[in-house]
């Protein structure tokens, strides 16, 4: 949800900078913040498609190595 | 234990094009896999399938060759295409329960609107870090019965 709370937080302060609450320059610095909390959040809590497909990739080979590896299954097995 | 062999992998995988990753060849699989559950919504598989296709054709690409680069190590013996054909057979499955996972998770998600299209809520408001171990787990028992069964 940090997508929605970053448009509402940046909501709030073009209402302000509108109704002459703030000038440019603190909405400015204030916009500045909001995406800075927002990509530094989104690093910390989103995986991306690409890292979540990447880590369940590696994962399954991995697994599948060690399958062969520890000879619960022969590498014969894959040969036709 | 039976083997592997090119006739299997190439009967397994008669419904995949040896070119890319599309959204049908996706659907197709996440339907295989949940042929037996009605309670997922198919369009909304159609979405996310559509969406990964669309935003991720290129990294799905890398993906695949990846995998293949890897199987070959593993395994030098067998041939180039079925090589290629097992590597798209696991590819495809990886994406089936990932695009099924996802699906389910939206379903019980009341945040999300119909109304935002499936590019918004995917990019800005999905959590993917949960359901990465529940695919790892799918992936490895469809191993375990791909090397039972096959």
């Amino acid at each position: 949800m940090l997508f929605k709370q970053k448009m509402l937080d940046e909501s709030v302060i073009k209402t302000k900078f509108l109704a002459g609450v703030i000038d440019e320059n603190t909405y400015q610095e204030l916009l500045e913040q909001i995406n800075e909390n927002y990509n530094d959040q989104n690093k910390i809590h989103n995986k991306t498609i690409e890292s979540s497909l990447e880590e369940i990739v590696n994962d399954s080979l991995e697994y599948l190595d060690n399958k062969i590896n520890s000879n619960q299954i022969n590498e014969n097995d894959f040969v036709v | 234990m039976k083997q592997i062999s090119n006739d299997i992998i190439s009967k397994e995988s008669q419904d995949i094009s040896l070119g890319d990753i599309t959204s049908p060849m996706i659907i197709k699989f996440a339907g295989k896999i949940n042929k037996n559950n009605n309670e997922i919504d198919v369009e909304l598989v159609k979405l996310v399938s559509e969406f990964l296709e669309k935003y991720y054709k290129n990294y799905l690409y890398k993906l695949d060759n990846k995998i293949f680069f890897i199987l070959n190590k593993i395994n030098k013996n067998l041939d180039v295409e079925a090589l290629k054909r097992l590597s798209k057979l696991l590819l495809v499955n990886i994406l089936a329960y990932f695009v099924l996972n996802i699906t389910k998770k939206i379903q019980n998600d009341h945040n999300y609107n119909r109304e935002n299209t499936i590019e918004l809520y995917l990019k800005n408001y999905f959590d993917y870090s949960s359901l990465i171990d529940v695919t790892k787990q799918n992936i490895k028992l469809l191993i375990n019965n791909m090397l039972i069964e096959l």
